[in-house]
C-alpha cells in the first residue's frame, strides 16, 4: 500500500465505530497497541503486562500461525519441519492477558492515536509499538519477482511456502549439483545467517549429495563470525580458508588439496549479484555467470511495509528511534522496535529485538507513571552452527553512550582456540537456545 | 590448536583456592565502560539474560541453569569467575566481560528476590 | 609441564576427528542393566589414572559445572568430590548409551560422552574420587524447612511400612557410598539431589538396575525428598 492511501483512510477514523477495547484510557490505565505478533511485539506485550498489569495491551497480527523464523534454516536441511517452527499465541492470552485481534492496520491518525483495521474497526491507543519485521525487495535484483521466489527461486528468508520449496529443492537436487546461496546486502536479518544456512546445507550434501557444490555469493568481504565459521568449514567441509583470514588461526588448519563443498565468493573475487537469469537457471556476477541447481536468493531487505505506509522510514529504509524509548523520530507516541529499527550497533537479530521490547516496555511504563525513563541495558547473543554439531555465537552487551546504541568493546565472537568441549557444547546451548528463548517471547 | 590454551590456566590454582564464599577481592577489576555512568536498574540489567535463562530467572527443564532465587554471593561470585576467565564457558565470559561490579551486584540484587518454583534455592 | 602439554594433544588429536557429524550417527537404544551386565562392565573397567583424570577434568570443562575441586560452584549442578568411581564410570557410560536423557539438561552430557574413551572415563571417576567432599554451603540449604530428624530415621532405619528399606544399606551410613556403584550422598547439591529423586519417582529417570532406586523413590513424598536432600547436603 502506498503511504498516501494509508495515511487517508485516517479521515474516515472520525466517524468510524470504536472497539469496546480499543476506547479511551479508564480507570484500568494505559492502552498499548502493538503491530505485529513476531519476536519483538510478543516480548513488548508479554513484558508491559508483567511490569504493569494495570496496561491494557492489544497485538494486531495479520496471521493466527505465527512460523519463528530463527532456526528456521534447520527446515531445509530437513533436522525440524515447517509446522516446528509454529508458535502458539494462546500463552500470552490466557497467562498474560494480552488481547490479539488477527486483522492489518490499514489507516493511521496520528494526531487522533488511532488505527483503523481492514475489518472496519478501530483502536485508540495511548501509545503504539510497530514491529513489522523486514519486507525483502525481490524487484530490487534484476530479472527477480516475488512470484519467482515463491515459485522457483526461494528466498526462505522469512519462513513460510518458501522454505518447504528450498526444503524440496534440496532433497531433489541432482548428484554432485550446485547449490548456490546469495547473500543480501547490508543491513540485513540474522548476519550469521547465510554463512550457517551454507554449512548446514553443506553437512546435509555430506550425507546424501557428497559431489554436491555450496555457492556462496556475497557481496561482502567479511561477515560476522566469519573466522570462527569459516575453521568450522574448514574442519568439517574441507573449506580453504583465504589467507587473510589466517590470522590465529589453530594448528590443525589444513590446506585441502581438493576443493570442499562450500565455496565462498567474495565481492572482491566478483561474489556480488547483478541479475538472475530465470530461464537459464543462472546468476549473472560480477564474477561472470555462475548457474546452479538450487537458487537461493536472499534479497535486500528493509523495514516491513507497513512501517513505510505510516512514515516511520527514513531513506535508508528503516525507521529513525530515539534509543532512550525506541519512540519514532518521525512520528509522535509510535515506537518502533526490532529488525525495522536503526538500533546503531545492535544487529538485527530476534535477540536484539526481545531486548529492544523490553527496554521499550520498561520506557513505556516509566512514561505512564510519569516518570524519567531510567538508563537502558542490552544484550544480544547469537548462537549459529556450522554443522549440527558444531556450535560457535556472538555475544554482545550494550549500552547508551553519547546517544548512541554502543556494543561494550571487545571480543565478541568465539576463540579460535575454542575446545571440542567449547565448540560440541555450543552446538547443545543452541538447541537449547531456540526453546529458552521462545519461552522468553511467546509464554 | 596452539600450545598455549593447553597448557593449565594461570587461573587454575586460584580457583582450586577459592572457596564458595564471596570473593570481595574480586570486586576491585573495574571495567572502563559504564563504571562513571549512572547504571540502568536492576530488572533493566537483569531481563536481557532471559532469553537464555528464563523470563525473570525462572526456567524449568534446560541445558541453561536457572538463576532465580540465586544468593547474591553465588551469582557475584560465577559472575566474576566468567568475566576474570576462571571459568570456562561458551559464552558467557563474553558476556558477563561487558558488565561492572556495580551492575553485577544489581543484577544480583534483583534474581535473588525472584521466586524459584519448586526448587530449594 | 611439558608432559602435560603432549598428554593434552594426544588427548585433542582423539577429539579432532569427532568434529566429524558422522560420529554422530544414532545408536540403537541401549538395553537396560542387568546385575550381571553391570557387574561385567565394571569388572572390566580401566585402570584409572587420577593425574590424566584432572586434565581432563580441566579439558573437557567438566569443571565449570562441577567445579575445580569437585564441588559444584552453582546449587543447579551436582558435586563430584568424593563421589564413588564405579558409580561415575557406570553414569558417564549410561549418557553414552543415552540410558541417562531424562531431561534436557542430559544433552550436555550425552553431547560429550562419545568424544571420550573408556579409559578417559575411568580416569576421570578416580580423580572424582579422590577429591575430598565437604558440606554444602549453609545458603545453598534449606535447613529451616527440613525435618532432620525424620530424615535421620529414613536413612539410618528405612521405614518398615512401606517396605523402604535404610538409604544407608547402599549409600552407607556416612553418605559415602557403597558397593554395586551406589552413590555417595555427602555433601550432594540439595537442588540436584531433589530434581535425581524426582526424575526416579516419575520414571523420567531409569538407568537403575532393576529399579533398585526407583522402588523407594516412588514411595517417598515430596515433604520427605526434601528432608533427605538437606540432611545429605550437610555431611561431609
Amino acid at each position: 500500500m502506498k503511504r498516501r492511501e494509508f495515511l487517508s483512510l485516517a479521515g474516515a477514523l472520525a466517524a468510524g465505530t470504536m472497539l469496546p477495547l480499543g476506547g479511551a484510557r479508564g480507570a484500568t490505565g494505559a492502552h498499548v497497541v502493538i503491530l505485529g505478533g513476531g519476536v519483538g511485539g510478543a516480548t513488548a506485550a508479554k513484558y508491559l503486562r508483567l511490569m504493569d498489569p494495570a496496561i491494557r495491551v492489544t497485538i494486531v497480527e495479520k496471521e493466527r500461525r505465527y512460523l519463528r523464523p530463527y532456526g528456521s534454516s534447520e527446515v531445509i536441511t530437513g533436522h525440524v519441519g515447517l509446522s516446528d517452527l509454529e508458535i502458539d499465541y494462546t500463552p500470552l492470552q490466557s497467562k498474560y492477558g494480552v488481547t490479539f485481534v488477527f486483522d492489518e492496520a490499514v489507516g493511521f491518525d496520528p494526531i487522533a492515536q488511532r488505527l483503523a483495521l481492514k475489518g472496519g474497526e478501530s483502536l485508540s491507543y495511548d501509545r503504539l509499538i510497530v514491529s513489522p519485521g523486514i519486507q525483502l525487495l525481490y524487484d530490487q535484483i534484476e530479472g527477480h519477482s516475488e512470484a519467482l521466489a515463491k515459485a522457483r527461486f526461494p528466498a526462505a528468508w522469512i519462513p513460510g511456502s518458501q522454505t518447504q520449496l528450498l526444503r524440496n529443492q534440496l532433497e531433489s537436487m541432482p548428484q554432485g549439483g550446485t547449490f548456490a546461496i546469495v547473500a543480501p546486502p547490508n543491513p540485513f536479518r540474522c548476519p550469521p545467517g547465510p554463512y550457517e544456512r551454507g554449512a548446514l546445507v553443506a553437512e546435509w550434501c555430506q550425507r546424501h549429495n557428497p559431489r554436491a557444490k555450496i555457492l556462496i555469493l556475497d557481496p561482502r568481504n567479511s561477515f560476522v563470525t566469519d573466522q570462527s565459521m569459516m575453521l568450522g568449514w574448514n574442519r568439517l567441509y574441507g573449506f580453504n580458508i583465504p589467507l587473510e583470514f589466517m590470522a590465529d588461526m589453530p594448528d590443525d588448519v589444513q590446506t585441502h588439496a581438493n576443493p570442499g563443498l562450500i565455496e565462498w565468493i567474495r565481492q572482491q573475487d566478483g561474489g556480488t549479484l547483478i541479475s538472475l537469469d530465470a530461464g537459464s537457471k543462472a546468476l549473472e556476477t560480477e564474477g561472470g555467470r555462475v548457474s546452479a541447481d538450487v537458487i537461493n536468493i536472499i534479497p535486500p531487505m528493509r523495514a516491513g511495509a507497513i512501517a513505510e505506509a505510516m512514515g516511520l522510514t527514513d531513506a535508508s529504509g528503516f525507521c529513525p528511534i530515539d534509543p532512550m524509548t525506541f519512540e519514532s523520530r518521525l512520528q509522535p507516541k509510535v515506537h518502533v522496535i526490532g529488525d525495522a529499527c536503526i538500533a546503531d550497533q545492535m544487529p538485527k537479530s530476534g535477540y536484539a529485538a526481545n531486548n529492544q521490547a523490553k527496554v521499550t516496555a520498561r520506557a513505556l511504563v516509566d512514561l505512564f507513571a510519569g516518570r524519567e525513563p531510567g538508563p537502558p541495558s542490552w544484550q544480544n547473543t547469537c548462537y549459529a552452527l556450522a554443522g549440527s554439531e558444531y556450535g560457535l555465537f556472538v555475544a554482545a552487551v550494550y549500552r547508551l553512550q553519547d546517544g548512541r546504541i554502543t556494543a561494550h568493546p571487545g571480543v565478541r565472537f568465539q576463540s579460535l582456540d575454542a575446545t571440542p568441549a567449547q565448540i560440541r557444547l555450543g552446538a547443545v546451548y543452541q538447541q537449547n537456545w531456540l526453546a529458552s528463548f521462545t519461552e522468553d517471547c511467546f509464554a | 590448536m596452539s600450545i598455549n590454551h593447553l597448557l593449565p590456566n594461570r587461573h587454575w590454582l586460584m580457583l582450586l583456592a577459592l572457596t564458595s564464599t564471596l570473593v570481595s577481592s574480586g570486586l576491585q577489576a573495574e571495567t572502563p565502560i559504564g563504571a562513571d555512568a549512572a547504571i540502568a536498574a536492576p530488572e533493566t540489567l537483569a531481563h536481557p539474560c532471559a532469553g537464555c535463562h528464563g523470563t525473570n530467572g525462572w526456567i524449568d527443564d534446560s541445558a541453561f541453569m536457572p538463576l532465580a532465587g540465586m544468593p547474591e554471593s553465588i551469582f557475584i561470585e560465577t559472575m566474576l569467575d566468567f568475566r576474570e576467565e576462571r571459568r570456562a564457558s561458551t559464552l558467557m565470559g563474553m558476556v558477563a566481560q561487558g558488565y561492572s561490579d556495580a551492575e553485577i551486584q544489581a543484577m544480583a540484587r534483583f534474581f535473588v528476590n525472584q521466586p524459584s518454583e519448586g526448587t530449594s534455592r | 609441564m611439558k608432559t602435560i602439554a603432549t598428554t593434552l594433544i594426544l588427548l585433542m588429536g582423539g577429539a579432532l576427528a569427532s568434529w566429524s557429524p558422522q560420529a554422530a550417527e544414532t545408536r540403537a537404544p541401549a538395553a537396560d542393566w542387568t546385575p550381571a551386565a553391570l557387574s561385567a562392565t565394571l569388572a572390566a573397567m580401566p585402570e584409572g589414572d587420577a593425574a590424566r583424570g584432572q586434565l581432563l577434568h580441566r579439558e573437557w570443562m567438566c569443571d565449570s559445572c562441577h567445579g575445580a575441586a569437585g564441588i559444584a560452584p552453582t546449587a543447579n549442578w551436582p558435586s563430584l568430590a568424593g563421589q564413588k568411581a564405579d558409580y561415575t564410570y557406570k553414569i558417564l557410560l549410561d549418557y553414552l548409551a543415552e540410558r541417562r536423557n531424562e531431561d534436557r539438561r542430559s544433552e550436555l552430557m550425552i553431547a560429550l560422552m562419545p568424544m571420550l574413551s573408556d579409559q578417559d572415563m575411568a580416569d576421570l571417576a578416580v580423580f572424582y574420587e579422590g577429591l575430598t567432599p565437604s558440606a554444602v554451603d549453609p545458603i545453598l540449604r534449606a535447613d529451616d524447612t527440613a525435618d532432620l530428624a525424620h530424615a535421620a530415621a529414613l536413612a539410618r532405619k528405612g521405614d518398615r511400612s512401606r517396605l523402604i528399606t535404610p538409604c544407608a544399606s547402599c549409600h552407607g551410613r556416612h553418605g559415602q557410598g557403597g558397593i554395586h556403584a551406589a552413590p555417595a550422598l555427602a555433601g550432594q547439591m540439595p537442588i540436584a539431589f531433589t530434581r535425581t529423586m524426582n526424575a526416579y519417582k516419575s520414571g523420567l529417570r531409569d538407568n537403575d538396575v532393576k529399579a533398585s532406586m526407583s522402588q523407594f523413590a516412588r514411595k517417598l513424598t515430596d515433604e520427605e525428598i526434601h528432608d533427605l536432600a538437606t540432611y545429605y547436603a550437610r555431611m561431609d
